[in-house]
């Protein structure tokens, strides 16, 4: 992973590859690279969809290793949803094949002319990037089975769909998982228009003969994998609760916590949350003969995924995580899992983030365009989506836009961009998360991983009432740390709880890479990808003023126990403190 | 009316059963069962009280505690009054897990709707709470929920007629022992709800 490949998809005469070493940007992976690529190489004030705007893909640091978990992938960009800087996340097989492949980014640049529709191929050979109009207009599932046909099975793919074609602001990228199906997605702040905007709709990885990449100390690094693999394979979460339910384990516990926001976030309990929860997921998938448990992509030991099954004991989508299944369910009064798991497969195809289109349909519907609970009426605004007909392009566009047009005043959107799953008036820590997060309201922005142990920014008392700003400061910037790593953020339980298992994490990048991080510096390392956030959106015209939940909030209680936000603007605002 | 409120003594139902039928009782208990609490007693006194408790490490497989929906972090110091709703579960993942686990270092950030220790002991007698199980304490805890006993209306007592005939080892209604092939019919044919003590081997 020592270089950079460069696409000018503007270049005259059609695209120009360039490669170059990865200089300023060495030892840098995942989201470290993606932010400091946008940072540096990206005019704050360029248009999203234009010319000046870059799209970054970076494996993480320990991305193409035999390390565990290291199998995600950032993609990096102005978004055009928010207009600040993004990093979105996923897992699937890409992230392994392009490290080994020796790449550090794929960064595509320029502009071609409108309606372009590449393919690039990449392979021990070399990279190779054709048009191929044949492929323009295809959903993600049939462009993934053409390339199946023409590459075989063993390839991985990144691409986008219609949506994404159509640079709608929900648009995803696809990843292929291991069964290569397009079932893993950056998702969030629509990157795949941005994709889309390049005229790129797939890049073909084979790593077929490129061998593993190797750690500075080899045994080492075997080594400390090893007491990785232990302490994640004894941790309960990890080992548990994960592989037998899934992410949608958390239905059940937000609903009774009253922070599982239904209807666009009118109240913080659904009745329907057992019908959808992770625990009826998983009886119905194992009594209709699926896979209960599956990993996004190979080194995954953790396994948090599986199929999900429809009356017909068919395959129809892979497990819907949390997210979706709230997204589409409690959040649009939706109580029937197969209708869930349909709009999943449908964001999928189409190339769409699950969140942001759960909420624009439930903004939809609080403005009267179909009735809270109507899983047939959801389907049809999907349909309207994949047409793209004037009504599905402003669905298309998120929840922000469905919001504006349709004269809805309470809209769950920070920087334009839909919150997620936790309503912050339940959980006001992470609605501080949400409100000042250097991406918009995003919930991976803010995961539980060892802060305390990495103890950011000194000790914190958490039963302290001023904890909230600084527990999701630390989360903040742990989260980053991990996200750079490319190790899935479901590492986190284990190495929280367990002081080993995070020397062990630390020990493995020091041993890849030659270093001696402590702590200290790992957390260093995340607040430096925090301040390249925030100078691009500082930049980009951001001021603290966006660092703030919808007022709405503040205002109308949440049910079941009738609490407003009620973090102030003083205590967000200094979040960012270092 | 509930069978609670008809104020007339309830059949006793007691079962054993084999465990591969364990999983037809996960969506009762994932909605909450009605359970006798004796007396006045704390969260962590009432879940040690139930049998087998100890021996599965019942409290340290409950990482998660709500009353009545707020997280409990101290579970000595709250106390159970009649009605009361506890909804019991394992460490659970992401943000979310880390803060609602009780006593957990990410408790500030819930710390609105904390439960607060108001309850004293002072009731006397026995009284119902709801019990709700979820995720790996389904099958966990599940067995010792069931074997302490619970209130199932008539509608729940129908829903477990099949499985109870699948996995019948044996049963016996007010003492009165009765054969496999009659299970079904038996519990299809309780009116008003009974309390039921499920052995699971
Ligand atoms: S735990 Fe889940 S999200 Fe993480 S790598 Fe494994 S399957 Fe993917």
């Amino acid at each position: 992973m020592d270089k950079i490949l460069r696409i000018d998809m503007g270049a005259e005469g059609g695209p120009k590859l360039a490669e170059s070493p990865l200089g300023e940007y060495e030892g840098l992976g995942g989201r470290a690279m993606t932010s400091a690529v946008v940072l540096k190489e990206v005019p704050a004030d360029c248009h999203p969809l234009g010319e000046e705007n870059k799209f970054v893909i970076a494996p993480g640091m320990l991305s193409g290793t035999l390390g565990a978990q290291t199998g995600r992938i950032s993609v990096g960009c102005k978004s055009p949803l928010t207009g600040g800087i993004k990093e979105a996340n996923s897992g699937g097989q890409a992230a392994q094949v392009l490290a080994r492949l020796g790449y550090a980014a794929i960064i595509l640049e320029g502009k071609p002319a409108d309606g372009s529709c590449y393919k690039i191929v990449i392979n021990k050979d070399g990279v190779s990037i054709a048009e191929d109009k044949s492929l323009a207009g295809l959903g993600n599932y049939a462009l993934v089975d053409k390339v199946k046909a023409e590459y075989g099975d063993k390839v991985a793919t990144i691409s986008i769909g219609p949506a994404g074609e159509m640079k709608m602001g929900a648009a995803s990228v696809a990843f292929s998982d291991m069964e290569m199906r397009p079932t893993r997605h950056a998702g969030r702040g629509g990157v795949g228009a941005v994709m889309g905007a390049k005229g790129v709709k797939v890049i073909v990885l084979d790593d077929t003969d490129m061998p593993r990449r190797q750690a500075k100390d080899v045994e080492a690094f075997k080594d400390a994998n090893k007491r990785f693999v232990a302490g994640l394979n004894s941790h309960p979460v990890t080992s548990q609760g994960l592989p037998a339910f899934g992410t949608n384990v958390l239905v059940n516990v937000v609903n009774e916590a009253g922070g599982f926001p239904t209807k666009n976030f009118k109240t913080g309990r659904f009745e329907g949350a057992s019908k959808i929860s992770g625990e009826t997921m998983a009886e119905q998938t194992a009594s209709r003969g699926g896979v209960v448990t599956r990993g996004c992509h190979k080194g995954c030991v953790i396994r948090c995924s599986g199929d999900y099954t429809g009356p017909d004991g068919k395959w129809l989508t892979k497990q819907p995580e949390y997210e979706t299944v709230w997204a589409h369910g409690a959040n649009c009064g939706i109580d029937d899992l197969d209708v869930i798991a349909k709009l999943d497969r449908i964001d999928d195809d189409l190339g769409l983030d699950t969140i942001e289109m759960g909420n624009a349909i439930a903004v939809a519907m609080d403005a009267g365009l179909a009735e809270f609970g109507d899983g047939e009426a959801a389907l049809k605004l999907m349909d309207e989506v994949a047409k793209g007909t004037a009504l599905g392009r402003i669905l298309g566009a998120g929840a922000g836009a469905v919001g504006r047009m349709y004269g809805v005043e309470n809209v769950p959107v920070v920087k334009n961009q839909s919150l997620p799953a936790y309503d912050p008036r339940a959980v006001q820590g992470i609605g501080v998360t949400y409100a000042t997060s250097t991406q918009g309201g995003d919930h991976t922005a803010g995961y539980a991983v060892a802060t305390n142990l990495m103890k950011v920014g000194g000790d914190v008392d958490p039963l302290k009432p001023e904890g909230n700003v600084e527990l999701s400061r630390n989360l903040q910037i742990a989260t980053a740390s991990i996200d750079a790593t490319g190790m899935c953020l479901f590492i986190a339980f284990a190495i929280m709880d367990q002081p080993e298992t995070f020397q062990a994490l630390l020990d493995m990048i020091n041993a890849h890479y030659g270093y001696s991080w402590t702590a200290d510096d790992w957390a260093e390392f995340g607040m430096q990808i925090l301040r390249n956030e925030r100078e691009f959106n500082k930049a980009a015209g951001f001021t603290n003023l966006d660092d703030r939940l919808p007022k709405y909030f503040k205002k109308l209680p949440l049910a079941p126990h009738n609490i407003t936000f009620q973090v102030t603007d003083a205590e967000l605002d200094s979040v960012f403190n270092f | 009316m509930t069978i609670l409120e008809a104020n007339k003594p309830l059949p006793r139902l007691n079962l054993t059963l084999e465990r591969t039928v364990l999983s037809a009782f996960f969506p009762m208990l994932q909605k909450g069962c009605l359970v006798l609490c004796p007396k006045p007693v704390s969260v962590e006194e009432f879940l040690l009280a139930l049998p087998g408790a100890s021996d599965i490490n019942l409290l340290e497989k409950i990482q998660t505690v709500f009353v009545d929906g707020h997280p409990v972090d101290d579970i000595k110091a709250a106390i159970l009054a009649p009605d009361m709703e506890v909804a019991l579960s394992a460490a659970m993942p992401g943000a979310l897990g880390a803060v609602m686990r009780r006593g957990g270092y990410y408790a500030s950030m819930r710390r609105h709707i904390t439960f607060q220790a108001h309850e004293s002991r002072d009731g006397q007698g026995a009284f119902f709470i709801t019990v709700k199980l979820f995720n790996l304490l389904l099958s966990q805890a599940g067995p010792s929920l069931l074997q302490n006993g619970v209130v199932l209306d008539s509608n729940e007592l129908e829903e477990l007629a099949k499985p109870v005939e699948a996995g019948f080892v044996r049963g016996d209604l007010d003492g009165k022992k009765f054969p496999k092939e009659e299970a079904a019919q038996i519990l299809e044919s309780i009116q008003g709800g009974a309390i039921a003590i499920f052995t699971i081997q």
